[in-house]
């Protein structure tokens, strides 16, 4: 290859770069967002939540006494979160879950966190922190431990991203920041 | 965003490419060159690690202060990307001037690196025609530093110019240009090249 040969080469691949990004269509692929049949997924308890499934519905009271019903949800994006008042990454997690949930609310996005009250440390923690974190968005207890062994929250936290039709779209474990919640959110329906 | 649960942790499919690419380059470099890659490349890689890391601190300073452990979980995000990526230039510029090697080495172990990481991420993501064009571009690339690497085009800036384009290409199909990957892409391309110029600067002076 002379020097000739690779300059003509080195122009054609510029204009090649200009003509996709100024005039071509960008061919993205897009990937199906339900439903998702992942392996893992379907190797699993199948009475399990599974990505791409609708969400088990539930009823929780919430630490101020109100009733929270999840398919009440319905038409917003819901951020369903487990979590424990002794949980370090919980701790970590939750001021960005806050940030996050004032700058959606009125976005169609919803913050679920529901509590593990029945393996926490009694009510008056958790009402000790949510008021040491300032948190406003609704906490669900879990008094009788049945939903977080249901949507196998084993290690917490463990967050689902449901979609406007009840649709789990991703499943995470471990804390995720502010950033994290605002791609994921984004990303689906 | 594609994310992979390992264990009790969920890692977007973006580190786990990158820890491959790592790799990857690092044998294929051994194959290549029949040397090992030097260590500027796994130190470059650690000070990145770190800087983006602890950017979180400067960049969410209250969640920090008010429970500093957060700082294991978290990263700086897509600031703590830029402000790596410039820390690495940084380094790398100092680095140049003890290590000749690195002025030699940096272009085709960066681009081995960048492809290398495109190739993986589009397999986790599951995009086929985005991971067919990459890993072809990188098996061509590893095989063209191989045949030629005894040959004086191997040191040939423009063969390095033509195989950037041709990444710069193959991204831009899957998306925008002003995007993070083609910008990342763009600002590790221009740091090797650079790198590259430093040795041939030298030379001249000391001729």
């Amino acid at each position: 290859m002379n020097k000739n040969t690779l300059s003509i080469a080195i122009i054609v691949l510029l204009l090649a770069i200009a003509a996709v990004n100024f005039l071509g269509p960008s061919f993205a692929e897009e990937k199906p967002a339900q439903p998702v049949a992942s392996g893992a997924a379907n190797t699993a308890d199948s009475s399990a939540p599974a990505e791409g499934e609708a969400a088990p519905d539930f009823v929780l009271t919430s630490l101020d006494g109100e009733a929270v019903r999840l398919s009440d949800y319905r038409g917003k994006k819901v951020i369903l979160n487990f979590w424990a008042t002794w949980c370090p990454p919980c701790k970590a997690e939750m001021p960005h879950m806050q940030k996050f949930y004032e700058a959606n609310k009125d976005q169609g996005i919803e913050v679920l966190a529901v509590n593990l009250t029945s393996i926490d440390k009694g009510e008056e923690s958790v009402q000790a922190f949510v008021e040491e974190f300032g948190l406003t968005f609704p906490i669900p207890m879990d008094r009788d431990g049945q939903l977080g062994p249901q949507y196998q929250a084993v290690t917490i936290p463990t967050t689902y991203i449901i979609d406007t039709e009840g649709i789990i779209q991703k499943k995470v474990v471990g804390p995720m920041d502010e950033a994290m919640m605002q791609k994921l959110t984004s990303s689906i329906n | 965003m594609t994310l992979y649960q390992i264990g009790s942790i969920t890692m977007p499919a973006v580190w786990i490419a990158t820890l491959i690419a790592l790799a990857v380059s690092a044998v294929a470099w051994r194959i290549i060159s029949g040397e090992k890659i030097g260590e500027w490349y796994w130190n470059a890689f650690t000070l990145y690690f770190l800087v983006w890391k602890a950017s979180y601190i400067l960049f969410n300073f209250e969640e920090f202060m008010n429970f500093p452990m957060s700082v294991l979980y978290f990263n700086g995000g897509a600031s703590g990307h830029m402000l790596a990526l410039a820390a690495l230039a940084v380094y790398l510029w100092m680095a140049v001037k003890k290590h000749a090697a690195l002025s030699r080495d940096a272009l085709p172990v960066l681009l081995l690196f960048f492809v290398g990481f495109e190739a993986a991420l589009a397999m986790l993501e599951q995009q086929l025609a985005a991971s067919v064009l990459h890993t072809i571009l990188f098996v061509s690339i590893a095989a063209f530093l191989y045949i030629s690497r005894k040959r004086a085009i191997a040191g040939s800036t423009q063969i390095y110019i033509l195989f950037v384009l041709a990444e710069g290409l193959t991204l831009s199909i899957f998306q925008p240009l002003f995007s993070v990957e083609p910008l990342t892409f763009s600002w590790l391309a221009l740091t090797a090249f650079a790198l590259a110029r430093f040795r041939k600067s030298e030379v001249i002076i000391h001729e």
